[in-house]
């Protein structure tokens, strides 16, 4: 357990366009949490929700709060998960690990029975529903499909 | 499609003028946040995570090629060049600002478009089949319904400011594909028993943090009644729903606390009273709504049709996103908005663009936006399928996996939403890029993720749900199995302690797994394998039998 103290840091939503700020070490609203401004006692943390209550009522920023950080080699660590990404951005991944793009016809075979082989010369939807339904099979032998105008209950059961 | 008439172009015009007003008055300082909160969710306008969203109402998910351009623009030029289609066939922009929203407001009113009731305690955007009326699964177009719901909800002085929002979910198939059980009202358009149309009316279903799914309160009610008898629901609901505690605000609790039959019969009661008043829907009016959604002019094509030269991708593909067309010769395609490792739901300005292009040219121009995040050109002529597919792909939107374990519902959880507790996106981004390599072999398996407890990503019925919660300040996840959101309802039930961010993945690739090794064959999906063994041998290879 990481026993560093903690401190306060003051954040809000720019009115405007509602991007993410930390209020500054000169007064100023940063989008960065580095250049945050530190409230290390009870009077600093007053000041600082004094002054976002002050610019909330000003029109400068939306809904301040406090947030608690950690003094980390590697900057200001915002406690919570959620605050990490508040201040990060998106952690949507760019780059999934692990994952590699399946080359065309290189797809992990079918299982017997689903194979997808054989081409759909005769590709007929409404022949085809039930297969659709169950297996996602399109083809197989006619006699297995189902009638011309497949009734939706007999495409349910199929289903159920 | 439906088209606005004067009265709907005229409103829609006035509103976009009252929030220019009010927004020029927030950002003058005229209107507090205070004040000006209940009219920016008025218009759909959020204060997220990062930013605003603004979340756009897609009617029963049918949109037109001019409609999906502007999305596309509107996305270009207002946001950084994406739009996110949602669970409820919405749209939600991530990065507008606020000053700009007017303007963007104003854009989607050219296009018959607005933001109006996507927020607050009203009825909601009315969702639907996005197969509807194209489906031979179905008695008849649901979409007619849904508009005159549209129409008698929107702004409905009495249904402005219910206990809670309230959601209307249609179908008109025996398949649900609009998850009808969970929603507050789920509609289910039939023959009645003296051979007109008429609705299975459903009521008090719905996710959250208390699911629960829908009973049934009246099985047969003409179409005429439609709109007395909702309104009737949502006068009862709107008296008794509880409004001293949000957690309990929703139909479903009043549903639940009085007991169905009770419920109904109040229902029944105040119906009685007011079923052949101004609210009995005319002939003449059903007619000239339906007349809206007349079916396109099909051509006549052969039931067979030559689809061009064997090539693997475009074969999984035909199997896995088209589905049968009621008119012989067309079928019908969802564009997956899930690529593998990508996020759900996702589009650019350049697929929204080629997708609008799509449905121009193949689609009778129409667009459907699905409950799964997915998008759907509903009438495509099986001749048509190779070319479509193939610019599809030039599109990057040619992933055959639909109902396949990538396939994934997540909502935006914590990379953009204030009321998340644990990211869902980069979760689903994880799953699918483990298990994409076998989801043919696993076959149809549903897996919805939700970033906090209120359900956004349906996680209570999917048939793998993934429920992100906050535990000491960090991403947590429990892990539920055996839920469905289709015709056959049931919710998921949790399996034991939860995981966090890697080991839910892991999870997740275990409970496959075991699937794959229990099955009786491949003919036997998840769902059925989960109904035959129960949880036992997933908890066992989850928790070692502890």
């Amino acid at each position: 357990m990481n026993n560093t103290p903690t401190v306060s840091v003051l954040t809000a939503n720019r009115l405007r366009d509602g991007i993410v700020v930390f209020l500054d070490f000169e007064g100023a609203w940063s989008e960065t949490l580095a250049e945050a401004v530190l409230a290390r006692s009870a009077d600093e943390v007053r000041a600082l929700q004094e002054r976002g209550t002050y610019d909330a009522a000003r029109n400068i920023v939306v809904e301040p709060y406090l947030i608690e950080v950690r003094e980390t080699a590697g900057g200001l660590l915002p406690i919570r998960y959620r605050e990490r990404v508040r201040a990060a951005g998106p952690s949507i991944l760019d780059d999934v690990p692990g994952y590699e793009q399946p080359a065309t016809g290189q797809l992990e075979a079918q299982p017997e029975g689903e194979a997808l082989g054989g081409l759909h010369e005769a590709y007929q939807p409404q022949h085809a529903r039930p297969e659709l339904v169950e297996g996602r099979q399109i083809g197989g032998s006619p006699a297995a499909r189902a009638p011309e105008r497949a009734n939706t209950d007999g495409a349910r059961a199929q289903a159920a | 499609m439906y088209r606005y008439d004067e009265f709907d172009r005229e409103f829609v015009r006035q509103r976009v003028a009252q929030f220019r007003d009010q927004v020029g008055r927030r950002l003058s300082g005229e209107l507090t946040e205070e004040e000006f909160k209940p009219l920016r969710l008025m218009n759909g306008v959020y204060l997220q995570l990062h930013a605003y969203m603004l979340r756009i109402a897609i009617p029963y998910g049918t949109l037109n090629s001019r409609q999906m351009r502007k999305l596309a623009h509107i996305a270009r030029t207002y946001d950084r060049g994406t739009g996110h289609f949602t669970t409820r066939q919405n749209l939600q922009f991530n990065w507008p600002k606020l000053s700009d929203i007017p303007d963007i407001l104003k854009e989607l009113a050219e296009v018959e478009m607005h933001a109006i009731q996507t927020s607050g305690n009203c009825i909601r955007n009315v969702t639907a089949d996005h197969f509807a009326g194209a489906t031979a699964e179905e008695v008849a177009d649901p979409r007619p319904y849904a508009e005159i719901i549209r129409q008698w909800s929107s702004l409905h002085p009495e249904f402005s400011f219910l206990p809670r929002k309230f959601k209307v979910a249609v179908t008109a198939a025996s398949r649900d594909r609009a998850a009808i059980r969970v929603h507050d009202i789920g509609l289910q358009l039939k023959h009645l028993a003296n051979g007109g149309l008429g609705f299975a009316v459903y009521v008090g279903g719905g996710q959250g943090r208390t699911p629960v799914i829908a009973k049934l309160i009246r099985d047969e009610l003409p179409e005429a009644d439609l709109l007395s008898y909702l309104e009737a629901v949502l006068r009862i609901y709107n008296l008794f729903g509880r409004r001293d505690n949000k957690f309990k605000a929703r139909i479903k609790i009043l549903v639940h606390e009085l007991g169905a039959t009770a419920f109904s019969v109040q229902v029944e009661e105040e119906w009685q009273r007011i079923r052949d008043s101004a609210l009995k829907l005319p002939e003449d009016e059903i007619r000239r709504i339906r007349a809206y959604f007349a079916p396109p002019a099909f051509e006549h094509r052969p039931s067979k049709a030559w689809l061009g030269p064997s090539e693997r991708g475009f074969e999984r593909w035909v199997a896995r996103n088209t589905h049968p067309h009621k008119q012989s010769g067309y079928a019908i395609v969802t564009v997956s908005l899930k690529p593998v490792g990508g996020v759900p739901g996702d589009a650019s300005a350049e697929q929204m663009e080629a997708i609008a292009d799509l449905a121009r040219r193949y689609s009778f121009d129409e667009v459907r936006v699905s409950h799964e995040q997915n998008l759907v050109l509903p009438h495509v002529r099986v001749e048509d399928l190779r070319s479509v597919y193939c610019e599809l792909q030039a599109a990057g939107l040619a992933e055959a996996n639909v109902g396949l374990v990538t396939d994934i519902i997540a909502c935006p959880g914590l990379d953009y939403c204030a009321l998340a507790n644990a990211r869902s996106i980069p979760i689903a981004q994880r799953i699918s890029a483990r298990l994409a390599a076998r989801q043919d072999a696993i076959g149809d398996l549903k897996i919805k993720i939700s970033g906090c407890i209120n359900a956004c990503g349906h996680h209570h019925v999917g048939h793998i749900g993934i429920l992100g919660v906050e535990k000491r300040g960090e991403e947590h996840y429990q892990l539920l199995l055996g839920g469905s959101g289709a015709e056959d309802a049931a919710l998921a039930t949790i399996t034991g302690p939860g995981f966090g961010p890697d080991g839910i993945v892991d999870a997740v690739a275990k409970v496959v797994d075991t699937y794959l090794s229990l099955r009786t064959s491949a003919n036997e999906t998840f769902l059925a394998a989960f109904g035959r063994l129960g949880p036992a041998p997933f908890k066992e290879v989850l928790y070692g039998g502890t």
